[in-house]
């Protein structure tokens, strides 16, 4: 292995291993994104949103996006009740959150119901974003499949401007490694194959009742140890939060931005409000929401539910995360009037 | 750390360009131990502490056995190392499981006991490492071995990382005279050494942990399931333990061979065995053999009385089973299999050469025995398990689920395909092309690889034991 020789048969032999591989990776990213199969935006157990949106053909012209606490607290049948009662223009909402769901995620959906309304020739929607969603720039997410699918070229662009060098170094650094793996892995075609192949749906069934009587959300879990847990975390509540500035990252700005060019290219216009969601942790910690958010076109409202005013009492959670069905109803019926008071409007 | 992870990769590329740029054997050795302790600490540093304590108390029984010339001292020194081990293994895997049992014992003629449970991580990998040991001081105390001197060299051989968590249980008398010299590039062997890699990749990232979702809803409600289903369920079972191990074990032979160390074959194809004392043959034959030398002939082996080596062979199967878990039906796993080595004996002391089995139905026979044993390996309960079998012997009608056909047919063309390729020689042919083909085609086959990884990794089935 000493030899000039032997060094220059190590290279070229790893030269061609190299574009061997990535030649392989290319024909089947190529044959499975434009000739086989199109690539969905959840691999296992999580496209069965979208599959009931593409497949009842409603006219939703709202859209609550975001993770399981928006999952959880949007109840579509009470939004459209309490804001069609105050506006002359009535909507139609659906909820279109996703547990464990990260603003990249948020982004992707929304992109969905764009397209999913303009082909149901809807002129004009409103998209509600959540301002609490995280990243979720963890290991196990990296090799989940939503991690996989979603990050294509505009996922991937988008991620990006989630780090920034004001996080300090090492923050900025693992957000970019991690958001540039996801990147990677998904035009390595990473599980593609696999998912085609074996292919399995556990959870559709219970994805579908969540869909039945047009709730659209999340099913409540009774248990007593979540019980024990709220009351616990109720009884140890300070009388008033510490209160935290709220870290701006340009990618809240730029959600909306790109949102709202992805819109208008698809001959829809998209207005936009942003809903900070609440957690019991905001019995004792919160950050001070701004009311609203500058983009470039133009101020987005935040309703911000952490100041707890409203949600302040155990029987409106079902665990320390997620509201419960009776806190779901009252969400919704607040964040429909301020909707509705805001007008919910951008340029 | 898993070796499908992408940082075992990163982590074995550093050490792989460190170790040969080395030249002395020592420092090539410092190296292994530090990576070993390293690649174990990432499951848990205060377990690399245990297993560092353990090899050190190991080390210095051995010696002291070698030293002493009193059969009862060395004796003690052994029993000593014996209990140790033994006690280590005890209490962080079988302690739960013999008050549970104690318990529920009790209880059954009236005594009411209160539980105690013990709230412990299992440290991965305690039942081969603890095994490795005790070969050690009992190979040393039976005056087999010479111990080393070197206490790296011992430290090394009980930590030795592609070994370490999974097996196979290389025993130190086997691996430590590979220590006393600085190994060669294995230049010759590389090709061959990749593709073992590659395949054990394969088999555990591409098949078992794919194929675990469809025998998990099976197993999780059987009765759900058609007859035939389940029996597709088990047969995916059974490859996909086949595949998960030794695809594992693949990958730590080809690691060890990469840094020039050699390990023992733990599989050679169990699937093909045509009578149940072949599968034991081809199955997990680091820990059959570890067994046989430490258990069944410290049980007395093979004895002039019948009675007494059944005995013996049913004991030994017995703690098998009971090794690879804490719990029942592991060790009724064990006692089946215990048995039919039982019944295979008398039937050639009775039979003998009058009636020679057929390869195909000795076959037959062998790998629906093995396959309704793994039902019991497999199964939460008693009940499940009895539920499925009965499923799998009489095709009891009920059920609406559906496994689909193609996925119930894949594990007997998995089995073809290794039958052909063993026929076919498959790997020397691969390993006879020359460099730049054998590149081109290894990572077209890699790209191939990566693109059925299952989303999300699943551990190592045998890392629970």
């Amino acid at each position: 292995m000493q030899s000039r020789n032997d060094i220059l048969d190590w290279g070229k032999n790893l030269t061609l291993f190299a574009a061997s591989f990535l030649g392989m990776v290319a024909i089947i990213h190529f044959a499975f994104t434009s000739v086989v199969a199109p690539l969905d935006l959840y691999a296992e157990n999580r496209s069965e949103k979208l599959t009931e949106l593409a497949d009842n053909h409603e006219k939703y012209s709202v859209a609550a996006v975001g993770s399981s606490r928006i999952h959880s607290a949007f109840d579509p049948r009470v939004f459209d009740e309490t804001f069609n009662a105050e506006q002359s223009t009535k909507v139609r909402s659906v909820n279109l959150a996703v547990a464990g769901g990260s603003q990249t995620e948020q982004y992707a959906m929304a992109r969905h119901f764009i397209e999913h309304a303009a082909q149901e020739g809807l002129p004009e929607v409103t998209i509600i974003l959540e301002l609490s969603a995280g990243l979720n720039l963890q290991n196990q997410h990296l090799m989940h499949p939503r991690a996989i699918n979603l990050y294509d070229q505009a996922v991937t662009r988008f991620g990006l401007e989630f780090s920034n060098p004001d996080l300090g170094l090492k923050r900025y650094a693992g957000r970019v490694g991690y958001v540039a793996a996801a990147g990677a892995l998904h035009h390595l075609n990473v599980g593609f194959l696999s998912n085609t192949v074996f292919q399995h749906s556990p959870v559709k069934d219970e994805i579908q009742q969540q869909f039945t009587n047009d709730r659209r959300g999340f099913i409540q879990n009774d248990s007593t140890e979540f019980k024990k847990a709220i009351d616990a975390r109720f009884a140890k509540s300070p009388s008033s939060p510490t209160v935290a500035n709220f870290p701006m990252q340009p990618g809240y700005n730029n959600l909306v931005t790109e949102l709202s060019h992805f819109a208008s290219v698809n001959g829809v216009k998209a207005n936009f409000v942003y809903v900070f969601a609440a957690t019991l942790s905001n019995l004792e910690h919160r950050e001070d929401i701004p009311a609203s958010i500058d983009t470039e076109i133009g101020p987005i409202p935040v309703v911000d539910f952490s100041d707890m005013k409203e949600l302040a009492d155990p029987k409106y959670w079902n665990d320390p995360g997620h509201l419960s069905y009776a806190g779901a109803i009252v969400f919704s019926r607040l964040l429909a009037e301020r909707a509705a008071a805001l007008g919910s409007s951008n340029r | 750390m898993l070796f499908v992870e992408a940082r075992f990769f990163g982590f074995f590329l550093i050490l792989f360009v460190a170790y040969w740029t080395l030249r002395h054997n020592l420092q090539r050795k410092v190296l292994l131990l530090a990576a070993s302790y390293f690649f174990y600490a990432c499951w848990d540093w205060r377990f690399a502490i245990m297993l560092f304590g353990m090899s050190l108390c190991d080390f210095f029984f051995a010696n002291a056995i070698f030293r002493n010339s009193s059969p009862k001292t060395r004796r003690s020194l052994v029993i000593c190392s014996i209990v140790m081990n033994m006690g280590v293994l005890g209490t962080f895997k079988y302690f739960n499981f013999f008050t549970d049992s104690a318990v529920t014992f009790a209880n059954a003629f009236g005594f009411q006991l209160s539980q105690f449970t013990l709230d412990v991580i299992l440290p991965v990998g305690i039942s081969f490492f603890t095994f490795q040991s005790l070969s050690y001081t009992i190979d040393v105390y039976r005056g087999q071995f010479k111990p080393s001197k070197r206490i790296i060299d011992y430290l090394l051989a009980a930590a030795f990382f592609p070994q370490l968590v999974a097996g196979p249980i290389v025993r130190p008398t086997f691996f430590l005279p590979q220590l006393a010299s600085a190994r060669l590039f294995p230049r010759a062997e590389i090709k061959a050494l990749l593709t073992l890699f590659l395949l054990g990749f394969i088999k555990k990232a591409c098949l078992a942990d794919n194929l675990s979702p469809y025998v998990d809803q099976v197993f999780a409600d059987p009765s759900s399931y058609t007859a035939f289903s389940t029996i597709g369920a088990v047969w995916l079972y059974a490859t996909q333990i086949y595949c998960d191990f030794s695809g594992y074990t693949d990958m730590a032979i080809a690691t060890a061979g990469l840094l020039g160390y050699r390990l023992v074959i733990n599989f050679n194809a169990p699937y093909l065995a045509t009578s149940i004392r072949d599968f034991w043959h081809r199955w997990h034959i680091s820990l059959s053999e570890w067994i046989r030398d430490y258990i069944y002939i410290s049980l007395g082996g093979r004895s002039n009385v019948r009675l007494i080596t059944y005995r013996n062979l049913l004991l030994t199967m017995l703690l098998g089973g009971l090794w690879h878990g804490a719990a029942w039906t592991f060790v009724v796993w064990g006692g089946l299999h215990g048995l039919a080595l039982v019944i295979q004996r008398d039937y050639y002391r009775l039979i003998g050469n009058r009636f020679t089995m057929p390869p195909l139905l000795g076959w037959f026979l062998t790998i629906n025995f093995v396959c309704i044993c793994w039902i019991f390996f497999r199964s939460e309960s008693f009940a499940t398990a009895l539920h499925i079998a009965s499923l799998y012997l009489f095709l009891s009608p009920g059920g609406s689920n559906t496994l689909p056909l193609w996925l119930s047919l894949l594990p007997l063309l998995l089995l073809l395909i290794q039958w052909l390729s063993r026929k076919g020689n498959v790997m020397a042919k691969i390993t006879t092309l020359p460099a730049p083909r054998f590149a081109v085609a290894y990572g077209a086959a890699w790209a191939v690889t990566v693109a059925f990884l299952p989303l999300g990794y699943r551990p190592f089935i045998y890392f629970q034991f």
